[in-house]
C-alpha cells in the first residue's frame, strides 16, 4: 500500500486487540509483500509476540482485518489448520517435541499434516537437517542438544511444512552469545532463498543486514516503519530516537 | 562449541580412584557411627530378630498343615470352574506362555547380564537359606524342610564363594539362558510337589512353550525388522484378550457340531463381502440398486426361514455395507479402508457369537470364574478396561466443549466420592434392573464392570495431573504446525502426559489388583476368599486359615511387588525424568 504493495502476502488493517481489559494492540495497519523480509523490534511489552501470533492466529484480533495469503482470518475461517501450515513458527523457546527425536520432531507433521509418505519425509527431514548443519543429530532427543542446535532444528521443523511464511518470535533471546550467530545464519540463508519472513528480534546487525524493513512498536501500535538505511541514519520519530540510542548505545 | 582444539597447557587426567570400603567399616560407618544410632541400630536389629523368629516359629510349628495346599492348587487357581472344562484354561495359559516366549526373544532379554551378579545371587540365596534354617531350629520341633535349607544353603553357599573366585569380572551370560535355568529348576520342582494330579505334565509343557516360542521369536526376529516385530508381539497380545476370554467364558451350552453347520458359510459371507463392496462401487446407479435390493431379500427371507443366526446378522450387516458404500468407498483409498471395516466387522461379530452373545446361560449358571483366575481376570481386565475411559473422561474433563466436561467432572466426582463396595453392589443389583426381565450378566462380567467404572474416574485424575504438566509451548507448537486438535492430543499431549504419570498409573493398577478381593461381598470367589474360606472348609483341609492366609499375603506380595519393578523398568527404557 504505502510502498505501492505490487503483492502482498499479509495484509493488516487497523488490527486491535484485548486481552480482558488491556488493549495490546491498538490499531495496527502494514502489509508484507511476497519474499520481503521484515524486521519487528520495540520495547518488552509493546505488542510485538502478540502482533506475529496474530498472524497466524494463535490469538484472535477482534478488530480490524488480517488477510494471509489471501484468506481473511476471522472466526469462521474453516480449516484454521491449512493456513497455519502455510505459516511457519519459531518460537523463543523452541518448543520441540521432547518425546521425539529429532528426526521425529520434523517428520511428524509431515505425515499427519501434510499427509507425505514417511520415506518421503524422512528424506526432506534429513535435507533440512544438511542445511541448518547438524544432520548427525537426527537420532538424538531434543533433550540432548545445545539450545543453538534445538532453535534449528526448530527452524527445520517449520520449513519442512514448506510454508510460505515464517515468522520467528526472538529466536534467539533464549542462546548464549556463542549460538545466536549459528541461528542467525540460517535465518540469513533462509531470507537469501527467498522466504517471507516476519521476525521480532534486537539482533541489529541482523536487521541492518538481511531485513527490508524495520518496523518499531510501542504501546500496541507501529511508531515508525522504513528500510533500514534510513530506519537507522535519520529516525523521524522521537520515540524511535529513544529506543535506538538505548539498544544501540551498548 | 568448536570441535577443533588447541594444545592448551593441561592434558585431562583420570577420575580419581574410590576406594572400596569392606561391610565392616560400612557397618561402622553408617550403623554405629554415634551412641544414639548404635542403639537405635542394636534395638531394631533385636526387635527383627524377634520378629523373625517369631514368624519362623509359626511357619515350621508341626501344628502347621502346610500339606493341604498342593492338593489344593486347582481351588486357588480356578476355584468353581468345572473341572471337565479345565483343558480351556490350560489352553489359555498355554497362549499366554507362548506369547510370553515369543515376547521375551524381542523385549529386551537379548541383554547379558555379568556372570558375577549371577553368582552373588546364588550366595546371597544360599546364605538366606541356611540363616533361616538355622534360625528355625529354635522353633519346637525340627522337620525336613529345616534339614533341607540348612544343607542346601551351606551347599549354594559354597558353591557361591567358590565359584566367585574362580569367574572373571567381564564374563558375561546372557539372560534367556540364566532364566532357561531358574526355568527348569522350577519345573524340577513341579515334579517333586505332591500337586494334584494331571497338573504336572500341563505345567511342565507350559515351561517348554516359553522355551519353544522363545526360539520361534529368535527365528522370526531374524526375517522381521525390530519395529515391525514390535507392533506384532503387541498385536498379538491384544488379540490374546478374546481369544482366552472365548475360551474360558465359552457358552458351555455352545453346540460345536451345530456351529460348524453354519461356521465355513460366515466366513464365505465376510469373504465375500469385499467382491460385493468393489461391484457396488463400481456399478451404475440401477445396479447398485439391484445388488441392494437382492441382499435386502435375502437378508429378510433368511430372517423368514430362521437360518442360524449368526449368518442372518451378517446379511443385514452386508446390506447395510452395500448402501453405504456409495457415501464411504468413493476414493480407492476410501474403499480400501472400507473393506478392512467391513473385515473387522464381520469378524468381531462371529466372534461374539462364538463367545455366547444373547445366551441366557450365562446368567443363570451363576458364577463358574475363581480364584485367582478371576483376580487376575478383574485386576487385568479392570486395568485395561478402564485405561481408555479414564483418558477419555480426562480429556473430556480438560475439553472445551461444556458439555463432555460437565459430564465427565459429574461423573469423575460422583464415583470417586463412592466407595469401591457401593460401585459393586450398584452393579450387581442395579444393571439387572435395566436389563430386559430374565437376562443378566454373569456376576464376573458385572464386577469387572464395576471395577471399570471405579478405576477410571482415579485414573482419569491421574491422567489430567499429567496433561496440566505439559507445557503450553508445546499447544502452541503443535498448533502453529497445522495439527487438528485431535491430532495434537494423540501426538503431542497424550504421550507426553502418560509418561509424566506412569508411576502413579502403576500405583493404581497394584491397589486395584489388591481391591479386586472386595468382590467377595457380591458373592464371587476372588483368591483371597478363596484361601480364606473356601480351602479351610474343605474337608481335608479343616482348620488350615492362617496357612491360607499367609500364603494369600505372599502371592499378592509377589505381583505387585514384580509389578512395580517391571513398571520401574518401563519407566527407566522411557525415560522418564530425563527426556
Ligand atoms: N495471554 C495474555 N493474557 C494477558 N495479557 C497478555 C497476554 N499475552 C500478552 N499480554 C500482555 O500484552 C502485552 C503485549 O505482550 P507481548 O505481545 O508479548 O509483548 P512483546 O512481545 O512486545 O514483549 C503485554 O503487556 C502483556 O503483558
Ligand atoms: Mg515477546
Amino acid at each position: 500500500m504505502e510502498n505501492g504493495a505490487a503483492n502482498p502476502i499479509i495484509v493488516c488493517e487497523n488490527v486491535k486487540k484485548w486481552f480482558g481489559d488491556f488493549q495490546a494492540l491498538r490499531g495496527v495497519t502494514t502489509s508484507v509483500e511476497e519474499g520481503e523480509v521484515v524486521v519487528v523490534i520495540g520495547p518488552s511489552g509493546s505488542g510485538k509476540s502478540t502482533f506475529i501470533r496474530c498472524i497466524n492466529r494463535l490469538e484472535q484480533h477482534q478488530e480490524g482485518r488480517i488477510v494471509v495469503a489471501g484468506i481473511e482470518l476471522t472466526s469462521d475461517v474453516r480449516n484454521i489448520e491449512r493456513i497455519r501450515s502455510e505459516v511457519g513458527m519459531v518460537f523463543q523457546q523452541f518448543n520441540l517435541f521432547p518425546h521425539l527425536t529429532v528426526m521425529q520432531n520434523i517428520t511428524l507433521a509431515q505425515v499427519w499434516v501434510r499427509k507425505r509418505s514417511r520415506s518421503d519425509a524422512e528424506q526432506r527431514a534429513m535435507a533440512l537437517l544438511e542445511r541448518v548443519g547438524i544432520p548427525e543429530q537426527a537420532a538424538k532427543y531434543p533433550g540432548q542438544l545445545s539450545g543453538g542446535q534445538q532453535q534449528r532444528v526448530a527452524i527445520a521443523r517449520s520449513l519442512a511444512m514448506d510454508p510460505k511464511i515464517m515468522l520467528f518470535d526472538e529466536p534467539t533471546s533464549a542462546l548464549d552469545p556463542e549460538m545466536i550467530k549459528e541461528v542467525l545464519e540460517v535465518m540469513q540463508e533462509l531470507a537469501g532463498t527467498g522466504m517471507t519472513i516476519v521476525a521480532v528480534t534486537h539482533e541489529m546487525g541482523f536487521a541492518r543486514e538481511v531485513a527490508n524493513r524495520i518496523v518499531l512498536f510501542d504501546e500496541g501500535q507501529i511508531v515508525e516503519e522504513g528500510p533500514p538505511s534510513e530506519f537507522f541514519a535519520n529516525p523521524r520519530h522521537p520515540r524511535t530516537k529513544m529506543f535506538l540510542s538505548q539498544i544501540l548505545s551498548h | 562449541m568448536s570441535a577443533e582444539s588447541f594444545d592448551l597447557p593441561l592434558p585431562p587426567e583420570p577420575p580419581p580412584k574410590v576406594s572400596r570400603i569392606g561391610w565392616l567399616d560400612w557397618v561402622r560407618k553408617n550403623l554405629f557411627n554415634s551412641v544414639f544410632n548404635g542403639t537405635l541400630t542394636a534395638v531394631l536389629t533385636a526387635g527383627l530378630l524377634l520378629l523373625i523368629l517369631a514368624v519362623l516359629r509359626f511357619v515350621f510349628s508341626p501344628d502347621r498343615r502346610w500339606e493341604v495346599m498342593p492338593p489344593n492348587a486347582a481351588n486357588y487357581v480356578v476355584e468353581a470352574y468345572p473341572r471337565e472344562d479345565l483343558f480351556n484354561m490350560w489352553l489359555s495359559l498355554w497362549i499366554v506362555a507362548a506369547l510370553a516366549g515369543f515376547s521375551t526373544a524381542s523385549w529386551g532379554m537379548r541383554g547379558q547380564v555379568s556372570v558375577i551378579k549371577v553368582v552373588a545371587a546364588v550366595r546371597a540365596i544360599g546364605a538366606t537359606a541356611l540363616v533361616v534354617g538355622v534360625l528355625s531350629l529354635w522353633s519346637p520341633a525340627g522337620s525336613a524342610t529345616q534339614t533341607v535349607l540348612v544343607f542346601g544353603g551351606v551347599a549354594l553357599f559354597g558353591v557361591g564363594v567358590g565359584a566367585m573366585r574362580l569367574v572373571r569380572e567381564e564374563r558375561e551370560v546372557s539372560v534367556a539362558r540364566v532364566l532357561a535355568i531358574v526355568g527348569a529348576l522350577l519345573v524340577g520342582l513341579v515334579w517333586y510337589m505332591p500337586l494334584e494330579s494331571g497338573t504336572t505334565w500341563p505345567l511342565t509343557i507350559t515351561a517348554l512353550v516359553v522355551a519353544a516360542f522363545h526360539w520361534v521369536g529368535k527365528l522370526v526376529g531374524q526375517w522381521l525388522s525390530d519395529r515391525l516385530m514390535k507392533r506384532v508381539v503387541t498385536i498379538l497380545w491384544v488379540l490374546s484378550f478374546p481369544v482366552i476370554y472365548l475360551h474360558i467364558q465359552r457358552n458351555p451350552s455352545l453346540v460345536w457340531e451345530e456351529v460348524t453347520s453354519w461356521l465355513p458359510w460366515a466366513g464365505l459371507l465376510i469373504a465375500a463381502g469385499p467382491a460385493v463392496i468393489w461391484i457396488v462401487s463400481r456399478a451404475g446407479r440401477e445396479q447398485a440398486a439391484g445388488v441392494n435390493f437382492l441382499l435386502g431379500a435375502v437378508a429378510i427371507y433368511s430372517w423368514v426361514i430362521q437360518w442360524p443366526m449368526a449368518i442372518r446378522v451378517l446379511f443385514l450387516l452386508l446390506t447395510l455395507f452395500s448402501l453405504a458404500t456409495p457415501t464411504f468407498a468413493a476414493s480407492p483409498r476410501a474403499r480400501r479402508a472400507f473393506y478392512w471395516t467391513w473385515l473387522a466387522g464381520g469378524v468381531c461379530t462371529l466372534y461374539l457369537f462364538l463367545a455366547g452373545i444373547g445366551s441366557t446361560d450365562l446368567a443363570t449358571r451363576g458364577h463358574f470364574l475363581g480364584g485367582i483366575n478371576l483376580t487376575i481376570l478383574l485386576a487385568v481386565g479392570g486395568t485395561a478396561l478402564s485405561f481408555p475411559l479414564g483418558v477419555m473422561l480426562a480429556l473430556g474433563r480438560t475439553s472445551s466443549m461444556p458439555i463432555f466436561r460437565i459430564l465427565s467432572i459429574v461423573y469423575i466426582e460422583v464415583v470417586r466420592g463412592v466407595p469401591l463396595i457401593t460401585v459393586l453392589f450398584f452393579g450387581d443389583k442395579v444393571i439387572p434392573r435395566f436389563l430386559p426381565p430374565g437376562l443378566d450378566f454373569a456376576g464376573e462380567a458385572k464386577a469387572l464392570l464395576a471395577i471399570t467404572a471405579f478405576s477410571a474416574a482415579y485414573l482419569a485424575e491421574n491422567v489430567r495431573g499429567g496433561l496440566q504438566a505439559v507445557s503450553k509451548g508445546q499447544t502452541e507448537a503443535s498448533r502453529a504446525l497445522g495439527m487438528t486438535t485431535a491430532q495434537m492430543t494423540m501426538l503431542i499431549t497424550l504421550p507426553q502426559a502418560l509418561r509424566v504419570v506412569i508411576p502413579a498409573l502403576v500405583g493404581q493398577a497394584i491397589a486395584l489388583f489388591k481391591d479386586t478381593s472386595l468382590v467377595a461381598i457380591i458373592g464371587l470367589a476372588d483368591f483371597l476368599r478363596v484361601a480364606r474360606d473356601i480351602v479351610p472348609n474343605q474337608p481335608d483341609s479343616l482348620g488350615s486359615i492362617l496357612e491360607n492366609l499367609l500364603l494369600a499375603a505372599l502371592v499378592y506380595w509377589i505381583f505387585a511387588f514384580s509389578f512395580s519393578r517391571a513398571s520401574l523398568r518401563l519407566e527407566k527404557r522411557l525415560g522418564v525424568g530425563t527426556r
